[in-house]
């Protein structure tokens, strides 16, 4: 947003990039056209105000740099700490962790910030955070809050957060219904393996418990990816057979089309898109439901550990180990992929403008910018890994700023 | 004259600007009353310590704590009256205003009311009508914190710079953050919890006193001795014990049991703290919410002002000085601070010449938004926030929609209050259809502008781009809100409602006490309290001035004696 004349006029002030001169002039101004005394000269001046701020280089009172500093190592310790209770199971300890760091960080303070992103960063998405050490987080955190900092600071992340907690909720909901009557479907659905396996009725279920089945296997396709893996695969078989019978698929229960409006910004929907590739979103389990529903639900994948995930995932081809986009100032690379898998990664060896990755690669750390803008000489990076078992994966070319000819087969769809 | 009113859960204070503030007394001379009302025996209204008293003998004709129930459909009974929490306050209102009245000499017409700043809309809505219904023009509803600003910033023309506000009050909790800059007073965030206040501390003592005492909580909902008398007892004890806690490290709790015996336990200090640790937690959040949205460091601020009377308490007081690593102010009365800022705002309504120089900003404390689905095909049930939290009012925002599909006949345009992504976690404030001439949605371009102004009033209109077709709504009633038709019927039904005479309040109060340590007392004590009250109603009804203070003199030595026999 630029300010035009018109608005350094309501202010009364000529053209200056001295941002305490525009607020002494607005409050100069207020005394004549206060919201109480003149509502629409006031609304004129707030606009008029705002748009000449929103143009000037946010200046920030004093330097915060040796608070950041501390901050930075203080929060590395939260995370180091957080870290090795979570590797333990032990999710009271976890939370504990949690709640020392913030009974000494008061709120709104900056290391406080700096512990907050990086844990929206580095913990809060992962797939192995468990579900009572992330709803600590979300509380503590204020992150129910839709317009909070969280939001403003990482919209992407946040949105994928705002998802889980859905999820969870959804979980949640799907467990007290166990209890209620007609809550059959769903204590099936949450039978894990060793549990003992009541028989559900031979001659499958009555027509209202097959509408809420199969309403409930649409929920759980939804909230999938943050949950697939705590359901067991043979039960939800077990589930859909009931519902469906032995011959494969049924339609996929189809949303009533609704008289509401939509957002026209496509930039939105598209941004809706890209989350998908953080972590957490596994694209493969969102990819293969889209075809073919219930044949996925019959075959969870195994949770196993998080790095035989996380290999997983570095494997698929359709998993893109770089994220790139487009920007006005050239290509932005995004390491974030890499990033939350790094669990599964030995060594990292990348090539610029070569085919052959031979240069060392060391995975950014907490704290560290996650994102470049690729220069514009770079139009290619070749990327290869070894996972922990010392086996090396094949090269992967990203190509970026135009690239030379494109070599579809081994770069993903990654070119937007 | 506009008087300024603080309307708080525990008491309301009545105040006027007249080159300065000046606080309001009532007729017992004091400038807090409490927020209690209770019905008498004459299906009079008795408001005040009269009715507070009257909490212990007569719960089931009294009520406190109302402004808890602001906005909502929830009843409050009293006797065999059911009233809506506005109509109850609107009770206050008018004792308050007719104290204003005695104090001025001339009648008053128009008020500025204080409402918590993360009051929502309804809640807001209701507190207005609680002052028309107790015949009031409602100027202007001005945020607590606000107010409390606007009092230091008269009383400290000095301060200058970020200044947070802590407002604890009996049953809402308010963080502002405002700049001050010589008369300027901008607010640049506001957050809250409207379920955390002192009666909260006092609910927690009480579930902490019947489990060391080893009796059962006495539940307020049941009739008789050992449930609602014996609840509001407790009630009573515990709010005595919190006060002497505030001066001393430890409180004795006796509470004499209907169903003989007496429970006792000693609260310390320490205890207190651990049975209000959930409490002080809550306090937290809204800080840092109010902080983040202001972009102002903790370190930055030059005051934390604190406002409200739970904030007497010292674990409080410890508790902000932890948040904010250093001590909080409290030089002006924590009881007192909003009507004074009433008082101000009433000044400024008035363009009283010694504040011309005072301007005040406030913001949204809830963002405001419509229901959408993100992307083509997606459900709906999306909030797409029109205009956000803490935006500066009065303002007004534009967002541009389409509709869901190609060839709509119409669209459902639903307007929401709150910060949840999803519309379902938020407060819905109502919905209108706009009529569509069927066109492509590419086509379809549908602008919906919020008009928010400083009372809080919205206006949503949503105009079709293509064909100019439009529709608006003015929200000022919320779903739970009875009709116009209900309300002129109720506001008839009210005035015919008598407060008790103001020249009669120091009888009143009297006579409550002595009711209430009837209540209490046992055998003898009890057959003499008995008598004295008798006579003091006899000689009340007999309006004979020597014979009515013989009977309150008698009436008194008999209370003095019962007080100094009880435990």
């Amino acid at each position: 947003m630029t300010a035009g004349p018109a608005d350094w006029e309501e202010l009364a002030l000529s053209p200056t990039t001295d941002a305490d001169a525009v607020r002494r002039a607005y409050r100069a101004r207020l005394k004549a056209v206060g919201p109480d005394r003149d509502p629409e000269g006031f609304q004129r001046l707030r606009a008029a105000y705002e748009a000449v701020l929103a143009g000037l280089v946010a200046t920030t009172p004093g330097t915060h740099a040796t608070i950041e500093q501390d901050a930075s190592a203080g929060t590395r310790r939260v995370l180091e700490d957080l870290e090795a209770h979570r590797n333990a199971g032990d999710e009271a300890g976890a939370i504990a962790v949690i709640d020392a760091a913030m009974a000494s960080l008061p709120p709104g303070s900056a290391a406080l910030e700096v512990l907050e992103d990086a844990l929206l960063e580095d913990v809060a998405l992962s797939r192995t955070l468990s579900a009572g050490l992330f709803r600590h987080l979300v509380t503590r955190f204020d992150w129910h809050d839709a317009q909070g900092r969280a939001a403003r600071a990482e919209p992407e992340r946040h949105a994928v957060l705002l998802d889980r907690l859905a999820a969870e909720g959804w979980l949640d909901a799907l467990r007290d219904e166990t209890g209620a009557p007609g809550g059959i479907v769903a204590a099936a659905m949450l039978l894990s393996r060793r549990q003992h396996v009541p028989a559900l009725p031979p001659a499958g279920f009555d027509p209202a418990t097959r509408d809420r089945a199969r309403t409930l296997f649409g929920e759980l396709r939804e909230h999938g990816h943050f949950l697939l893996h705590r359901f067991d695969g043979a039960s939800l078989a077990r589930v859909r057979e009931a519902v469906e019978g032995p011959p494969l698929l049924g339609d996929p229960p189809v949303p009533p089309p609704r008289p509401a409006a939509v957002l026209p910004d496509p930039a939105l929907t598209r941004k809706h898109g890209r989350l998908i590739g953080f972590g957490v979103a596994a694209v493969i389990t969102v990819a293969v439901f889209a075809k073919d529903p219930v044949t996925r639900l019959l075959f969870p994948p195994d949770p196993g550990t998080a790095q035989e995930l996380a290999r997983t995932e570095l494997e698929n081809p359709a998993v893109p180990w770089l994220e790139l986009s487009s920007e006005p100032g050239g290509t932005l690379v995004s390491w974030a992929p890499l990033i939350q898998r790094r669990r599964a990664i030995a060594d990292l060896r990348y090539g610029a403008n070569t085919a052959e990755p031979d240069a060392v690669m060391t995975l950014p750390e907490n704290g560290v910018p996650m994102r470049f803008v690729a220069p514009p000489g770079l139009n290619l990076m070749t990327l290869r890994l070894r996972f922990l078992d010392g086996t090396w994966s094949p090269v992967r070319r990203y190509e970026m700023n135009g690239g030379p000819a494109a070599d579809a087969a081994s770069g993903g769809a990654l070119k937007r | 004259m506009i008087i300024g009113i603080d309307l708080g859960t525990t008491n309301s204070l009545v105040s006027v600007w007249r080159d300065g503030v000046e606080l309001v007394p009532n007729a017992l001379g004091e400038v807090l009353t409490p927020s209690v009302v209770s019905l008498d025996r004459t299906g009079e209204i008795v408001v005040g310590a009269a009715a507070r008293e009257r909490l212990s003998s007569h719960p089931e004709l009294t009520a406190a704590a109302f402004k808890r129930h602001m906005g909502s459909a929830r009843q409050i009974t009293l006797g065999t009256r059911r009233f809506r929490a506005e109509e109850v306050s609107s009770f206050v209102i008018r004792a308050l205003r007719s104290d204003a009245e005695a104090y001025l000499g001339t009648p008053v017409e128009e008020a500025v009311i204080t409402v918590p700043a993360y009051f929502s809309d309804a809640q807001r809505r209701a507190t207005r009508q609680a002052g028309e219904l107790a015949g009031l023009r409602v100027d202007r509803v001005l945020n607590e914190p606000t107010a409390a600003a606007l009092a230091y910033g008269l009383a400290e023309p000095d301060t200058n710079g970020p200044v947070l506000v802590f407002d604890l009050g009996g049953g809402t909790f308010d963080v502002s953050v405002l700049e001050m800059n010589d008369g300027v007073m901008e607010v640049r965030a506001t957050a809250g919890d409207n379920f955390l206040g002192g009666e909260d501390f006092d609910d927690a003592v009480a579930i902490w006193f019947a489990g060391a005492a080893g009796i059962p909580l006495p539940d307020p909902l049941e009739p008789g001795q050992a449930g609602e008398l014996l609840a509001a007892r407790l009630r009573r004890t515990v709010e005595a014990a919190r006060h002497r806690l505030s001066t001393g490290p430890e409180a004795e709790i006796i509470l004499p049991l209907p169903y003989g015996g007496t429970a006792r336990a000693v609260l310390t200090a320490s205890e207190f703290t651990r049975i209000s640790e959930p409490l002080l937690e809550r306090l937290r959040r809204p800080v840092a919410r109010a902080l983040a949205d202001s972009r102002i460091r903790p370190d930055a601020l030059s005051h934390v002002v604190l406002a409200g009377g739970a904030t007497r308490m010292p674990l409080v007081r410890r508790e902000a000085a932890r948040l904010f690593g250093r001590l909080p102010l409290q030089r002006l009365n924590p009881d007192e601070v909003v009507a004074r800022g009433a008082a101000v705002q009433a000044g400024l309504k008035m363009r009283a010449a010694a504040l011309a120089d005072v301007v005040l900003t406030d913001v949204a404390p809830y963002t405001l938004g419509i229901e959408v689905s993100e992307g083509q095909g997606n459900a709906p049930g999306r909030m797409l926030p029109v205009i956000e939290r803490n935006t500066v009012i009065p303002a007004s925002r534009v967002r541009e929609v389409a509709p869901a599909a190609d060839f709509q006949r119409a669209v459902t345009v639903r307007v929401f209050q709150g910060e949840a992504r999803l519309v379902r976690d938020n407060i819905p404030l109502g919905e209108f259809d706009l009529p569509l001439v069927p066109r492509r949605r590419a086509e379809q371009e549908i602008k919906v502008r919020f008009t928010y102004d400083v009372n809080g009033i919205l206006e949503v209109s949503a105009r079709a781009q293509a064909d100019g077709a439009s529709n608006r709504i003015v929200i000022r009633n919320g779903p739970d809100a009875p009709s116009p038709e209900q309300a002129e019927e109720r506001l008839t039904a009210l005035a015919a409602l008598k407060l008790h005479p103001r020249e009669a309040a120091a009888n009143r109060l009297l006579l409550a006490r002595g009711e209430r340590l009837f209540v209490q007392a046992l055998g003898i004590t009890r057959t003499m309290l008995g008598d004295a009250i008798g006579d003091f109603e006899a000689a009340l009804v007999a309006q004979d001035p020597a014979a009515i203070a013989a009977a309150a003199t008698r009436l008194a030595d008999t209370m003095r004696t019962a007080e100094g026999e009880m435990p």
